[in-house]
């Protein structure tokens, strides 16, 4: 049987953080500086990191991946030799990570810090690899004495803001799960003009991972259960409402959704918590996942509402709910109402 | 005769020791009864040398009795809440302890009789308890406890204060008069037991039938008391935003093995957290098994509701600690 990953459990022991500057394509002339020792952790400095970390992926927020076979990113045999090692391993590996990050980021990138985490998620190995983006002049220094940044510095950073955490991946060895994926990942980025960029450079070039289902699946099954909860509704306006909402949301420029963002958007809260468990129930994930509307093209183009005697009223949709008024009847009936000009008749 | 030399010797020496067994029994009584999920007071104190003395003098005018005879010399006092308790503390005890001589007062007591009623136990500390494997010193002290209600306690002071003693000779119309006394205490102390009992299944307020089920259930976690005024305020609200009462009767009907299911969990939370319970401020009241019963099984309706009442900012820590499955 499959054992559950709760992030409750997370236990940070080691920690480690390098840096890297900001460079234009093929220029390396400014190197990364790496730490030679790992950082000293305090019981605070833990529960920080272990906080950020949870936040990070929380349940709307997370993307389940695995290692693509067909990447050439060398980072999943880093993270496995971590993991592996109990985190002896950690400086060496999270060193050779940086340079692999150094080594592919272009000048669209901006100059970052790598914390790498060796610890434990339900009593079992796991390496936490974070990416932050830092602003301008947020520098950290290398201790003279130990050749190495100190955490509590990152920790400072964060809280005056002066950086956030921006990308997150757990991994785990999944046989000791007896699960299908090899972690999870979280992408903070709020800039939707190089969202889909960034995203797919950080899990796919960088991690050299993939969503766990093929997004097209994903979207579609996310389509059929959320249609088939609107079906169930009674009121046939709030029937309406929310198919034109599911249609709205899935056209919308996003390149990731998610169930919770869509009740959250779009559904009253009684609605919210009976949908929660449906998809509950058809172990459907209320998380984040990347859209592909390739499988329901086709279904999200017209909205079509039939009336009991035989009348029906097609749309398109989107604009269907601004276009047909709608109106429950004491007596139970629905009238609709639509002020246009005729176009045709067939 | 009381060689008074020999005790003020032997006690100086005595002394330091007992005082760190006192802190050790103490601090051991402290950290596990609330695994019986109640949060009894205790104390305890080292006897003063004079009161020694005095003792001894007092049993030796009446039989052969030695400074080494004397049981109370530790005494760890254990006052609780409700009579139902005496029985909790007494397999706590008889768990945890070894008891030489265990005296239940109100036992002894005729129908007819009242006074003062409390549970004594002679005891040693049990060497083969985890917490006092590396405490063999200690082994052979034996030191007293006294377990009673606070309403027995209330008596006790009192009784103290006044000076009186059962087999006093007074007049009868004062003797009338403590009797009278003595039996309010008693019956107080059945009448809050019932009022307790019935408390626990009053379903006509589900506010204080929820806190009621898990106020032990905090003990056991927190193992400190909490702030009675706000819980009553924040589950009255937290309670408003179910639309339907079948929800909020399925949070009531589960949340005892709720907190059963994740016991593991939330201890470490606690534990791990321990340091920053006055920044996390919602750990330090049991309202929080609510909302992490209502994060997992009823995220929408607390979380779309919560802004209106609470901080924000509260939320997020409550589901920061709490987590999620990945």
């Amino acid at each position: 049987m499959a054992s559950k990953l709760d992030t409750s459990t997370i236990t940070i022991e080691r920690i480690i953080v390098h840096s890297i500057p900001k460079h234009k394509k093929s220029d390396y002339s400014i190197e990364p500086q790496y730490s030679e020792l790992e950082s000293s952790l305090s019981d605070g400095l833990r529960l920080f990191f272990k906080d950020k970390v949870v936040q990070s992926l929380q349940s709307n927020k997370e993307l389940r991946v695995c290692y693509n076979t067909d990447s050439i990113s060398p980072v999943s045999t880093y993270i496995k030799q971590i993991i592996n090692s109990k985190g002896v391993d950690l400086v060496e590996q999270s060193k050779l990570m940086t340079q692999y990050l150094y080594k592919i980021q272009d000048g669209q990138n901006t100059s970052g810090i790598v914390v790498v985490i060796s610890g434990l998620i339900n009593d079992k190995n796991t390496c936490i690899i974070i990416k932050l983006e830092r602003d301008e002049g947020a520098q950290l220094v290398l201790d003279p004495k130990t050749n190495s940044f100190n955490i509590k510095d990152v920790k400072d950073l964060m809280l005056t803001r002066k950086t956030k955490i921006y990308k997150v991946g757990l991994f785990i060895d999944k046989s000791l799960f007896k699960i299908k994926y090899d972690g999870s990942t979280a992408d903070l980025q709020i800039d939707p003009k190089t969202k889909k960029v960034v995203t797919t450079w950080f899990i796919e070039e960088f991690l050299g991972c993939i969503p766990l289902e093929d997004p097209r699946t994903t979207t579609k099954k996310f389509y059929d259960y959320t249609t088939t909860f609107i079906q169930a509704i009674e009121d046939p306006i709030k029937k309406a409402k929310y198919t034109q909402d599911l249609n709205s949301y899935l056209q919308k420029n996003s390149q990731k959704i998610s169930a919770k963002e869509f009740a959250d958007d779009y559904m009253e809260t009684s609605d919210k918590s009976s949908y929660s468990n449906y998809l509950n129930e058809k172990r459907f994930r209320m998380s984040e996942f990347p859209k592909n509307n390739d499988y329901i093209e086709s279904k999200i183009k017209t909205i079509t509402m039939l009336f009991a005697n035989d009348i029906a009223i097609v749309g398109k949709k989107g604009t269907f709910y601004k276009n047909v008024k709608l109106e429950n009847q004491h007596d139970g009936t629905t009238k609709a109402e639509v002020i246009s000009k005729v176009k045709s008749i067939r | 005769m009381t060689n008074v030399k020999e005790i003020v010797d032997l006690w100086n020496t005595e002394q330091p020791k007992y005082e760190n067994l006192g802190k050790l029994v103490n601090d051991f009584i402290k950290n596990k009864i609330t695994d019986y999920e109640i949060l009894p007071e205790i104390h305890y104190r080292t006897k003063e040398l004079l009161s020694i003395i005095k003792k001894v003098k007092k049993k030796q005018a009446q039989k052969e009795y030695s400074y080494q005879q004397l049981n109370d010399k530790l005494g760890i006092r254990i006052i609780c809440k409700f009579q139902e308790e005496l029985d909790i503390i007494d397999k706590f005890l008889k768990d945890n302890f070894t008891i030489k001589n265990a005296e239940y007062k109100q036992e002894s007591l005729d129908f007819n009789k009242l006074d003062y009623v409390s549970n004594h136990y002679d005891a040693t500390i049990n060497c083969s308890i985890k917490e006092f494997k590396k405490h063999n010193e200690f082994e052979n002290l034996v030191f007293e406890i006294q377990v009673r209600t606070l309403n027995q306690h209330a008596w006790s002071n009192t009784a103290h204060s006044l000076s009186y003693k059962q087999e006093t000779d007074l007049p009868i119309k004062l003797k009338r008069k403590v009797y009278r006394l003595l039996s309010l205490y008693e019956l107080a102390d059945d009448e809050f037991s019932a009022v307790n009992e019935a408390l626990k299944s009053y379903r006509d307020n589900p506010i204080y039938n929820l806190l009621r089920k898990i106020e032990g259930k905090f003990y056991k976690f927190a193992k400190f008391d909490y702030d009675r005024e706000t819980s009553l305020k924040d589950i009255n609200t937290i309670l408003s935003y179910f639309e339907t009462d079948k929800s909020k009767q399925e949070l009531i009907n589960n949340i005892e093995s709720f907190i059963t299911v994740n016991k593991v969990k939330i201890q470490k939370i606690y534990d791990e957290n321990k340091t920053r319970f006055h920044e996390i401020l919602l750990l330090t009241q049991p309202e929080i098994f609510i909302i992490w019963y209502m994060l997992q099984n009823n995220s929408f309706t607390i979380e779309d509701n919560w802004q209106n009442d609470f901080d924000a900012d509260d939320l997020e820590q409550a589901k920061t600690l709490w987590g999620n499955e990945l």
